[in-house]
């Protein structure tokens, strides 16, 4: 089985990135206008990080992530700055987890989360279906093993 | 099979809110007049988060699959409103599960069981609360009392007075405030123009006294009744350990997660001939307050005898070096005799260099002691150790599997004399290093 990231991901990634932007800007511009005064031509550079975000990272995060499971491992890729391969061989699954927030659950999203002894992994923002799918198939796995 | 949790989640999943129900009672405090609006007022966030934790229970749903003999084999748990998870476990990658059961749970016939895997996670991975009747079918915990290692009570009397040092430690702080208050007392007394404040101070100190001593008294009976009764039973590939007088706790144990056995001895059980002995399990003994107890206070033939009844196959092999640099261990007691010794001689407040010394002297002879039954021995299968730490004597069986790193460290004064310092490191949830010193360094170049 493989997978990539869910199609409400993108709605999910322009949401939280124009929330951040706002947040931090006013936060700044706040904190200037209190202590010196109103740069307003920040704004300008709030608004080309909003576009760059928009345009380039959001779609380079959405194609970044992909992986496979067989019948020995979990196989996944992310990462746009840093790539990064994980690889989980299944016998050292311990549990795995979906989690959801409430701006996952609008847009259709789930998170995976697979636990291990050495640590974790994230599969984030797969689509409900494909996360409900995973751990189906992860939890087959465990009864066949 | 879907079913909700019992209805003690809720209980203890709003007993943070219990605060918030308080404060109509603070609020009695004030000279305000209190009206009904102000109490609506004051009891809407607890009403309104009690009311989240209710709805949280009511959206919480268990999955438990049992095995064919009916015990516990798989369970998928949603549980959330605003952050929800779902989280699927097997019994075979339990390395610990613990059934709890406090008076509350007693009264509400619920057990709340708490599952972990081995990892580095720092918290336990699933909480369970589920009947009493359901909790004994699923986990086996059943009545069988014969083959269980019964502890008597008197050591575990002995462990409590003596077991914690910081809780010993306290009592010699009773006498020191006591004292400074009957000073303050005596010295504010010929002053006229003390004000409130500092003429408040004795009655401040002695009540600070009492505080002290009463939280030594709850210590002791807190470790009392935690580990009198205490039992513990070997179950196939399992450890099953009950404890608790109030509140009882089983916890079983994967027996091939256990990575390290300890045997400690304050200097006050080792006078009376008095061990005890912890596990380090992976999986078992994250929670804050968990205590990974195997024997909480035994003599030495029944500490050796139930060892061997528990973990009759665990590796364990003898200490073939022994410590040879003497100052090592004594240097740190020693220099701080000799300021606690100064100080009496320039006459620096009697009762306090008196305690110093004291506690110096005990730190001595502990140290002393670590040096005479100290060493380190490693064979195919097992390492073993033995060290004092703090004030009390350690004595380490890991398996060799679990032995990640051995470091051999030599200071210029260590190469000088032909000794060095040996640390392991290994896998465990805590305590993963154990240090050794003043060891030969020839004869453990040549062991390693």
């Amino acid at each position: 089985m493989t997978f990539t990231i869910g199609n409400g991901a993108k709605g999910w990634l322009y949401t939280v990135w124009t929330l951040l932007i706002l947040v931090i800007g006013s936060t700044v511009h706040l904190f200037l206008w209190w202590q010196f005064q109103p740069i307003w031509w920040l704004w300008f550079g709030w608004l080309g990080l909003w576009i760059t975000g928009t345009l380039w990272y959001c779609p380079a995060y959405c194609r970044s992530l992909s992986g496979r499971i067989d019948f020995a491992a979990v196989h996944v890729e992310k990462g746009v700055w840093w790539h990064r391969h994980t690889l989980v061989p299944l016998p050292s699954l311990r549990t795995f987890e979906i989690w959801s927030l409430p701006l996952h659950r609008l847009f259709h999203c789930r998170t995976v989360v697979l636990r291990f002894a050495g640590g974790s992994t994230r599969l984030p923002l797969l689509d409900a279906e494909t996360a409900a799918r995973l751990t189906a198939l992860l939890e087959k796995q465990g009864e066949l093993s | 099979m879907e079913c909700r949790p019992y209805g003690a989640y809720a209980v203890y999943d709003s007993r943070r809110w219990w605060l918030l129900w308080m404060i109509p009672l603070l609020r009695l405090i004030l000279p305000a007049p209190y009206t009904v609006v102000a109490l609506v007022r004051d009891l809407f966030p607890a009403v309104l988060l009690t009311g989240y934790s209710v709805a949280k229970w009511r959206c919480c749903r268990y999955r438990l699959t049992e095995s064919a003999n009916g015990t516990f084999h798989r369970v998928g748990v949603r549980e959330g409103i605003v952050f929800r998870r779902t989280l699927h476990l097997c019994a075979d990658d339990a390395a610990s599960v613990e059934v709890e059961r406090t008076p509350l749970l007693w009264l509400l016939r619920a057990r709340r069981i708490r599952v972990s895997t081995a990892g580095l996670r720092r918290r336990t991975d699933a909480v369970l609360y589920l009947t009493a009747s359901r909790t004994r079918r699923l986990f086996s915990l059943n009545a069988d009392r014969k083959a269980r290692q019964r502890l008597p009570v008197w050591p575990v009397a002995v462990l409590s007075l003596t077991g914690s040092n910081a809780a010993v430690g306290l009592l010699t702080v009773v006498p020191l405030l006591r004292q400074l208050s009957l000073v303050l007392g005596d010295h504010l007394s010929q002053i006229t123009a003390a004000g409130p404040v500092w003429t408040g101070l004795p009655p401040l100190l002695s009540t600070a006294a009492n505080a002290v001593l009463l939280g030594w008294l709850v210590s002791v009976a807190r470790t009392f009744w935690r580990y009198v009764g205490f039992s513990a039973k070997r179950e196939d590939e399992h450890l099953h350990l009950i404890s608790g007088l109030f509140t009882r706790r089983d916890v079983l144990i994967d027996c091939a997660k256990i990575t390290a056995v300890e045997r400690r001895q304050t200097l006050g059980m080792g006078l009376l001939g008095l061990s005890g002995a912890v596990i380090t399990a992976a999986g078992y003994g994250r929670d804050r307050g968990t205590r990974p107890v195997l024997i909480p206070a035994a003599s030495t033939p029944q500490f050796h005898h139930t060892l061997s009844r528990l973990l009759p196959d665990y590796p364990a092999c003898p200490l073939t070096i022994r410590p040879r640099s003497l100052f090592r261990y004594v240097a740190a007691p020693l220099l701080f005799l000799c300021a606690m010794a100064s100080a009496a001689v320039g006459r620096l407040w009697p009762p306090l260099t008196l305690a110093g010394l004291f506690f110096g002297g005990w730190w001595l002879l502990v140290r002393l002691w670590g040096y005479d039954r100290g060493g380190w021995g490693i064979t195919d299968t097992a390492v073993s150790l033995c060290y004092p730490r703090g004030l009390a004597l350690y004595r380490v069986q890991l398996p060799r599997c679990v032995t990640d790193c051995i470091t051999v460290t030599q200071t210029p004064f260590q190469r000088w004399r032909g000794t060095c310092t040996v640390q392991v490191r290994c896998f465990g949830e805590k305590r993963r290093r154990h240090r050794v010193w003043g060891l030969p360094f020839e004869n453990v170049e040549n062991l390693t």
